[in-house]
């Protein structure tokens, strides 16, 4: 059986360490017993986790690993009945999901990636998400009149991140 | 909206009012709101169309990193590209009602410049007034828009009289369709509460036979009390209409004018 896992976010929200920690979980022969999935087959390319996977066996995060290769990383796994699965991690630079929302259009490889999954993984990062100050929350201490400045605004385009967030999966819909 | 129409049924709500009166701050603040958690009672929010056209209205009350200050939202220009002057900005929600979660709801709220209606009030058929025509035969629910600030300042006269023949021209061939009047800008001081009274009066006078009164306002100071009633005019406009009707029938939409229906990016992007 053929599983397509699509990780989804933005960059820098911890996407390729997610792969990398499930790669070490899963190879980790002391503490097999301990998990209901094992890797039957392991990956051939790691390139994509490589470096990260290094850093994480010293005990040790990684910085952000930009990509734009679009690597994909794949491996077979079992479960306690003996029944495989074969996983593939699309690993790509964060800025796609972005830009997806951005310019309001998939590329056909993004079109292939969402339709081909059997299941997506939505990262956020809370942390890095700045909590959003209106006019429900914060009292408008001087109020001025500046169109203009409105209308730079809204020529930007610019989306809060809640409005970000519903927009992309309406879009993958 | 040959999508939306397909799928569900298409709610428009008009919203109606002199030049300045708040309604594209009230637009912004329902949707701020919205973004915030908070929910137009009984129904739960499921999407927009319209979400970069919701987020660039709503970008005026919001502050940001590099100042302090909060900006009303952009003037509601008279032209809106091809069809100009004939099919007003359109905002758009998709909301499910908590009595019947798998129903799904498209809502469509006007926002026109105020002087469409002050050309239609003047001449219904007025080439400036197709606008405000459109509006008016779409929309299945309104929302009258009364300016307190203009209504107690040394323009009341006029903005009374302006207020009252936009109300009784809105009411003739209402039908059952719901009519709310918003008062806005409450945090102003009333200087003139018989005035207002009087209005009010005058207003519930063979009143539509749906008809209640809201008092909003962006001021945090009286969150408590302004706030909520944005979600609640929503509310009842849809709760009436449900009631009344059952199932709305769709808006037609005039092809040649499709693209030109959703705010901003003027495309439809559901
Ligand atoms: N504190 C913390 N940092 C993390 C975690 N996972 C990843 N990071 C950090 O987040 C950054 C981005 O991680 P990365 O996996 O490259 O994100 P990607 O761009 O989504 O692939 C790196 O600096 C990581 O060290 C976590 O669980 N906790
Ligand atoms: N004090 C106060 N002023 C408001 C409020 N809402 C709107 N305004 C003012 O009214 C002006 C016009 O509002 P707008 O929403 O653009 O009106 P529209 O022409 O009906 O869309 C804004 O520029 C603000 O100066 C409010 O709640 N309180
Ligand atoms: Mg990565
Ligand atoms: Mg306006």
């Amino acid at each position: 059986m053929a599983h397509q896992l699509l990780i989804l976010g933005g960059p820098h929200v911890g996407k390729t360490h997610y792969v990398g920690q499930l790669y070490l979980r899963l190879t980790d022969k002391r503490r097999a017993a301990q998990y209901a999935l094992q890797m039957t087959v392991p990956p051939t390319d790691l390139t994509a986790i490589n470096h990260i996977i290094q850093r994480l066996r010293e005990g040790r995060s990684a910085g952000h690993t930009p990509s734009g290769f679009n690597e994909v990383i794949s491996f077979t796994v079992a479960d306690r009945q003996g029944q495989q699965v074969a996983l593939t991690f699309p690993d790509y630079a964060g800025e796609q999901v972005q830009s997806l929302v951005r310019n309001y259009l998939i590329p056909p490889r993004w079109q292939e990636m969402i339709s081909q999954a059997n299941e997506w993984l939505l990262f956020i990062r809370p942390d890095e998400i700045k909590p959003l100050e209106d006019v429900t929350n914060r009292s408008r201490s001087h109020l001025v009149e500046q169109r203009p400045r409105a209308k730079e605004a809204l020529a930007q385009g610019e989306l809060s991140a809640p409005a970000f967030y519903i927009e992309l999966l309406q879009m993958l819909r | 909206m040959r999508l939306l129409k397909a799928r569900s049924q298409v709610v428009c709500i008009g919203l109606v009012g002199a030049d300045n009166a708040g309604k594209t701050t009230f637009l912004a603040l329902l949707y701020a709101l919205l973004r915030q958690g908070q929910a137009i009672p009984g129904y739960r929010f499921a999407g927009s169309c319209t979400l970069p056209g919701w987020e660039a209205i709503a970008s005026s009350l919001t502050f940001r990193e590099d100042r302090t200050d909060i900006q009303f939202p952009p003037h509601t220009s008279r032209s809106t590209g091809r069809d100009e002057g004939r099919v007003p900005g359109l905002l758009h929600l998709v909301l499910r009602p908590d009595d019947a979660p798998a129903a799904v709801l498209d809502v469509v709220f006007t926002d026109a410049p105020g002087e469409w209606f002050t050309n239609w009030v003047v001449r219904h058929e007025a080439d400036a007034a197709a606008g405000a025509r459109w509006v008016y035969q779409q929309s299945r629910a309104f929302l009258l828009f009364a300016d307190r600030e203009r209504l107690t300042g040394s323009q009341r006269g006029p903005a009374r009289g302006e207020l009252m023949d936009l109300a009784d021209r809105l009411k003739h061939g209402l039908g059952t369709r719901p009519l709310g009047l918003m008062w806005t800008k409450a945090d102003l001081p009333n200087e003139r509460p018989q005035f207002l009274e009087d209005i009010s009066q005058h207003l519930q006078h063979d009143a539509a036979r749906h008809y209640r009164e809201f008092e909003v306002s962006v001021e945090l100071s009286g969150a408590a009390q302004w706030h909520p009633q944005v979600l609640a005019s929503v509310a009842w406009l849809l709760d009436t209409l449900r009631r009344e009707s059952g199932t709305p029938p769709p808006v037609p939409v005039p092809a040649a004018t499709e693209q030109d229906l959703f705010l901003l990016r003027r495309q439809i992007i559901c």
